[in-house]
């Protein structure tokens, strides 16, 4: 069984990678175990992901290569979440937006749940503390309400306040 | 995980941007805010409210489930702070949730436009106090309870305690009013408190409101008035005029049913136009609690309870 396997980013870039780290994701996981050791060699086409992105995804995977697996089951509505983030992933994390977006993407594509919640958190930080009119900015979101529908939305959450 | 989503996304232009996320994704995102700080996010669009709402009317759901907490309303007069039991609250129902199949209803749909929030989190729970199961007996003393006596019990006399009875039974209050008050008060808590606990020690609670609500003389009579109407017609028209409000928010209210205590008659001396001492029986016929502020009051007792460091959580997370 080889411990090295071969993916090929959607703009056709070959990344040998462990496969170990690239069990990290239940697709390329489950693929594995569908294709069997046989096919294990030939490269596996992610056509969804680039080759910056895939790099950037596997960066992640080596990092966290040793973690433990996540709970079968940690789906439950009062399951508990902090939105504190490992320094290493912040750090990691420190791209440009669209980057962000598509390393989310990658995440969910590739299911790797770990790197999908962080992504997530990091963007719930990016929002946390502004104002409506500050995220439509940071996410350049264009304001589609008519000034009188901002304003009764403002008086539908008054019940809210504290 | 979702191809199909991302396949559509395939055509999408070559800068990705937040709404190139699927809903699923941005939901996860948002789902970590509580409520309070999560509806003003839905100012800043069209997608940001629809997503906001739909939040919201997943975490309503949750809510009027009650997440294994259970309401207590605790109702004196100033004086009677010490005595008067808190009463538990048996669950009625949500409007516009049918918590039961689990389905959505159909309560924001339709139109898609501003307004629906509002709906939403101008929808109430039901609940009815009922006797607590211990039984307390408290003996007056009979010789300050004087009626019309300023400052004995009988101006606010102890709820009666009766056995736990058929479920048609309400839980009632006398308020009497001297020929010179206007008013009486009634001290009002609603408070959540995990399931589970004997219902005399509450160790784990989060007060819903806390407030003190004036019942004046004429609203009183009108009360009474609207009451005995109800009555006579078998109809619950005017059952939401019979609502006495203890926030100003309009977080909470008690459905009441007034009669005037045959008591204590009309004396016989006096100017019509004088004000007599009164005695009303209030029954408390039912609870209502905003579902949506019900809610943000959970998501708070969770944070107490699962979280003591204060850290922010996830407030029914839902896929």
């Amino acid at each position: 069984m080889s411990n090295t396997i071969i993916l090929t980013s959607s703009d056709n870039v070959e990344i040998p990678v462990d496969r170990e780290v690239a069990e990290r994701s239940i697709l390329i996981k489950n693929m594995l175990e569908d294709v069997g050791d046989a096919a294990a060699n030939e490269p596996i086409p992610i056509p969804n992901v680039n080759e910056a992105v895939l790099k950037k995804v596997i960066e992640w995977c080596v990092h966290h290569k040793g973690d433990p697996p996540a709970a079968a089951d940690d789906e439950t509505e009062s399951r508990k979440r902090t939105t504190e983030i490992d320094e290493w992933d912040q750090k990691f994390m420190q791209v440009d937006q669209e980057m962000l977006f598509e390393i989310i993407l990658a995440a969910n594509y590739l299911d790797i749940k770990a790197l999908l919640d962080v992504g997530c958190k990091t963007v719930a930080n990016m929002i946390k503390g502004k104002s409506p009119e500050e995220i439509r900015k940071t996410f350049n979101i264009t304001n589609d309400f008519t000034p009188e529908e901002e304003e009764q939305i403002r008086r539908e959450n008054e019940w809210a306040e504290e | 995980m979702d191809m199909d989503m991302l396949m559509t996304d395939a055509g999408a232009p070559a800068t990705v941007g937040l709404y190139a996320l699927p809903t699923e994704i941005l939901i996860q995102i948002l789902a970590t805010f509580p409520t309070r700080s999560l509806l003003p996010l839905a100012a800043i669009s069209r997608r940001f409210y629809d997503l906001v709402l739909s939040i919201v009317y997943h975490r309503l759901v949750l809510a009027a489930s009650l997440r294994g907490h259970s309401l207590v309303l605790e109702c004196y007069h100033p004086a009677k702070k010490l005595e008067e039991p808190s009463l538990p609250c048996d669950y009625l129902d949500s409007n516009g949730f049918n918590v039961k199949a689990g389905q959505e209803s159909h309560v924001y749909y339709g139109k898609a436009d501003a307004g629906r929030l509002a709906k939403l989190t101008g929808l109430y729970s039901r609940f009815r106090p009922k006797q607590p199961e211990i039984e307390r007996t408290r003996a007056r003393h009979p010789a300050v309870d004087v009626p019309g006596h300023p400052g004995t019990s009988t101006a606010f006399p102890p709820l009666v305690i009766r056995q736990p009875s058929g479920k048609g039974e309400l839980v009632s209050q006398t308020v009497s009013l001297d020929a010179d008050e206007y008013f009486t008060q009634l001290c009002t808590k609603t408070l959540l408190v995990k399931a589970g606990q004997p219902s005399s020690i509450f160790l784990n609670f989060v007060e819903v409101t806390d407030s003190v609500v004036r019942l004046r003389r004429d609203w009183l009579a009108k009360q009474a008035a609207l009451t005995a109407e109800e009555e006579k017609r078998k109809s619950r028209k005017k059952a939401d005029e019979r609502i006495l409000w203890i926030d100003r928010k309009k977080h909470v209210g008690i459905r009441l049913k007034v009669q005037e205590s045959t008591e204590r008659s009309q004396p016989l001396l006096g100017h019509q136009d004088e004000e007599i001492p009164v005695t009303y029986t209030i029954e408390f016929e039912e609870l209502l609690v905003r579902t949506a502020h019900l809610s943000v009051m959970l998501e708070q007792a969770l944070v107490r309870q699962e979280n003591p460091s204060q850290k922010a959580i996830v407030f029914g997370f839902f896929h």
